[in-house]
């Protein structure tokens, strides 16, 4: 077989194999739904057509998915570079609570200048946290599987305390900390949905991490250290650099996350505030096959269950276990590598 | 009543050849094996022992040939089929589970039960604990497998087959990875099982445990059995003429050269790994020059793989001490990175996991070691690259495309793709080992080539391999190492496989004073 050709049909096994996981998926999704729903027609209806027929869902369904975009693009560059970040949860939450606090410290500088120093917060917090299990990984071979969860687990709790305690804003009935100026927050882009300018910087980031790793020579490293320790050590590459390294940029990510939902949708932090939203980062990336230009329509996708989710909840009998049930069904099946090897194996002998 | 045959069984006309290339690992191999008789193959690297020994054990099927049992023809299709008639073998590399203790391995499948349904520990270790009485292989049935040492695991491994029931034992290469110590305690099991009648197939490389232990010995070479004899009445020199064979069939074209100056010098490296008394290198001195290629042959397990990774930086077992001289420089210890930037190349003998990433593309693959120059301003020069790998990819004749995954090419091309890399950057050393390992002969001959003319660039060339034809093809002097240390030193000339398969097995060395005069020379 010629060598194009190869290429061409192992991007096609790809393809197909996504394609079919997601209608084997919806199909699943929908025999789970004639089964466990009263008014079947009704259900689907507003599970699948649900998100488009309002603006305000649609918009704020687009809304949902910065952060996951965020998380995700963290997950899709540590992935690639051979580490494991599962501290998303910690990353988001501390990227929110230092652009909170960094907003109540300075609350006069001229807008987009504060908003910036705020997103850079947030950035570098996460940063530092990624490099933490990079540094105890390079130096004492701690797995940062483990190490980044603990610290996030650990965070989570740090900054629970600090919005119950010295920063929570007494004047509101909800559990909150006190709020960042207006003036920087982002601009709203269809009112009077969430939806905010945040949706073009997550477009940005998912561009830039792309154009990173794929055509700079440090992207080149962590690709090749990703791929292939031994390989990357045998070309002379000081692989004890790419533990820190992926996780700085995999936590900063995922901290920015943090701090635009912040500035683009809550001006306070709140003890719900991550709502998985580090977990649903690996699901997202695992769809994208680590690529981080698929992180966009993956992230989208899972926005989209999740929305049609809640408007069928909110119309039919659907509870939210049954929505929960499905939304997990599907991931599994598209994250599962069985459809992909299946196509591969047609295409490629 | 008749008298019994003395022959268990017998292979008849057996071959074998496996899909993807298209080299006989058997042709035609007829085995006869005698009831109750220690029985020993042995054979080269790729000689084709270990085929047979799954073709017998149902883990491979023949292409071709018959199995005749007691005299019947049986099919062994399976490893089922290969317990029914009570066959049994352990392989080189152990087959037990960590996180389960010595008697959970041995009865695994065949669990003594509770009821008929739950597992009895108890039973378990009972039983356990009585065949090793028996078999005088005591150990400890409740012991963690993890915990055990090679020797101990190797008894783990008999006792499995002989709770069976087997009475055939087949042992692949059961010796490489003991000690000493534990091979004497190995050998006394051997002939005990003997005594109670057991068969027993042992394969080998190593001659001297041939004549200790073995009633009868077949010699395999390229596929075929080349002869079967009763051990007593050979001797280990003619085993060994046997093993390797005389004619060189290798030719490959090499023009004059003249060796000018010394690249490198290695002056009493030895290597020392934690757990082991002997050194895995034993005071290694040598010099290469500029425009010679230095062979160094031996039989897979005496240190070649670890002299492979001490001198290119890659070693991460145990201590280095001596020195190898490049540049004026000390490099037994140097990272990767400051090696190649004093001009080393390194063909890796594993292809796969060292010298290629399988899954980037192949544009990735070679440009490793040139990225830094195709960089502006962090930014990788996407139209010089694409200019740099099409004209490797020409002119080392790659069938692939530069954004193909590596793992998508076929071996020869993926060695194509390492040679291209590496041989690209005008070394002046480059360290070679077993660079045509399962190539077919176009591929083979193409990676000579292209070694040949680094030599005639002046390139000093390191070549490491247990592939004596290729050694004697390339080399313009060869060193031998057994058990670690260099045993013989030769000029290539007038030299054949037998004179070199002598030292490699350890039956010959020269005295300290012909190899310091070899190495001078």
């Amino acid at each position: 077989m010629e060598a194009t050709q190869i290429q061409l049909r192992n991007k096609l096994a790809t393809l197909l194999g996504i394609l079919t996981a997601i209608v084997a998926s919806l199909m699943i999704a929908v025999a789970l739904i004639f089964l466990l729903s009263e008014d079947p027609g009704r259900t689907l209806y507003f599970y699948f057509v649900g998100p488009f027929t309002s603006k305000f869902v649609f918009f704020n369904m687009l809304e949902s998915s910065i952060p996951i975009i965020f998380s995700g693009l963290g997950i899709a560059v540590a992935f690639r570079s051979g580490v494991t970040n599962l501290g998303g949860e910690g990353q988001i939450f501390a990227g929110a609570m230092i652009a909170v606090l960094i907003g109540t410290w300075f609350p006069h500088l001229p807008g987009i200048v504060g908003t910036a120093f705020l997103l850079t917060g947030g950035l570098v917090v996460g940063a530092l946290i990624g490099s933490v299990s990079g540094l105890l990984r390079m130096k004492w071979n701690v797995s940062d599987l483990l190490t980044t969860y603990l610290i996030s687990s650990g965070l989570v709790y740090i900054v629970n305390y600090l919005i119950l305690g010295p920063f929570r804003d007494p004047a509101k009935i909800r559990i909150q900390s006190i709020s960042i100026p207006d003036s920087y927050m982002l601009s709203r882009i269809a009112s009077p949905s969430y939806l905010h300018v945040g949706i073009f910087g997550a477009i940005i980031a998912a561009l830039c991490i792309h154009f990173l790793m794929k055509y700079t020579h440090t992207g080149y490293h962590l690709r090749v250290t990703g791929s292939n320790r031994q390989f990357a050590r045998y070309g002379g590459i000081n692989i004890r650099r790419f533990y820190v390294l992926p996780l700085a940029i995999s936590g900063g990510l995922i901290g920015l996350g943090g701090a635009v939902q912040i500035v683009g949708r809550y001006q306070a932090c709140f003890t719900d505030l991550t709502a998985g939203l580090g977990w649903a980062g690996i699901g997202v990336a695992l769809i994208a096959r680590r690529n981080p230009l698929g992180v966009l329509p993956a992230a989208l996708f899972y926005v989209y269950l999740q929305a049609g989710a809640r408007v069928a909840m909110m119309n039919s009998d659907v509870t939210y276990e049954i929505a929960a049930i499905i939304t997990s069904v599907i991931f599994y099946l598209i994250t599962a590598e069985v459809t992909f090897a299946f196509f591969r194996r047609r295409l490629l002998k | 009543m008749a008298i019994e045959s003395p022959v268990l069984f017998e292979m008849e006309n057996i071959h074998k050849i496996y899909d993807g290339n298209n080299v006989y690992a058997n042709k035609g191999v007829n085995l006869s094996v005698n009831r109750g008789e220690i029985h020993a193959i042995v054979g080269e690297n790729g000689a084709g022992k270990t085929t047979l020994m799954k073709i017998l054990c149902g883990l491979e099927r023949a292409n071709e040939g018959e199995i005749r049992f007691n005299g019947k023809p049986v099919s062994i299709e399976s490893a089922r089929d290969a317990d029914m008639l009570e066959i049994g073998m352990v392989h080189q590399h152990f087959c037990l589970f960590d996180g389960f203790n010595v008697a959970d391995n041995v009865v695994l499948t065949r669990e003594p039960r509770k009821n008929g349904l739950f597992y009895d520990r108890v039973n378990a270790a009972k039983k356990v604990e009585e065949l090793g009485a028996k078999y005088n292989l005591p150990i400890d049935p409740g012991a963690s497998i993890e915990s055990l040492s090679v020797g101990e695991k190797q008894k783990v491994e008999i006792l499995r087959i002989l709770y069976r029931g087997s009475k055939v034992l087949v042992l692949d290469e059961p010796t490489a990875l003991l000690t000493e110590q534990e091979i004497k305690g190995f050998f006394v099991t051997l002939r005990q099982l003997k005594s109670l009648g057991y068969t027993i197939i042992i394969i080998t490389h190593k001659l001297d445990e041939v004549t200790e232990i073995s009633d009868r010995v077949t010699v395999m070479r390229n596929g075929e059995v080349v002869n079967c004899c009763i051990t007593e009445e050979c001797d280990t020199q003619a085993i060994a003429r046997m093993m390797v064979g005389k004619e060189v069939l290798l030719q490959v074209e090499k023009p004059e050269v003249k060796p000018g100056a010394t690249v490198l010098k290695i002056n009493g490296l030895s290597l020392t790994v934690p757990g082991f008394s002997n050194p895995i290198l034993n005071d290694i001195s040598l010099s290469i020059r500029e425009g010679e290629i230095f062979g160094m042959a031996a039989v897979a397990g005496n240190g070649l793989a670890d002299l492979e990774n001490v001198l290119t930086g890659m070693n991460s077992r145990g201590e280095v001490s001596g020195e190898a001289i490049l540049h004026g420089k000390n490099i037994a210890n140097m990272h990767p990175g400051e090696l190649r930037e004093m001009g080393m190349a390194y063909v890796p003998a594993d292809r796969l996991q060292r010298g290629t990433s399988a899954e980037l593309q192949l544009s990735d693959n070679m440009i490793l070691l040139e990225h830094h120059k195709m960089t502006r301003a962090g930014v990788l020069q996407g139209k010089g690259i694409l200019a740099f790998v099409k004209e490797l990819l020409l002119k080392y004749n790659i069938v692939g495309h530069h954004a193909t995954p590596v793992n998508n090419l076929s071996g020869g091309n993926i060695q194509r793709v390492v040679l291209s890399r590496e041989f690209s950057r005008d070394p002046n050393l480059l360290v070679v080992s077993e660079p045509t390992w399962g190539l077919d002969i176009v591929s083979s001959e193409f990676v000579y080539q292209k070694i040949v003319e680094m030599r005639s660039s002046k390139t000093a060339i390191l070549l490491i391999s247990a592939n004596l034809d290729e050694i004697l093809a390339l080399s313009d002097k060869i060193a031998v190492i057994y058990r670690g240390e260099i045993v013989g030193v030769f000029a290539n000339t007038n030299l054949d496989r037998e004179s070199l398969g002598e030292y490699m097995l350890g039956l010959k060395r020269q005295s300290k004073e012909e190899i310091l005069h070899g190495v001078e020379a």
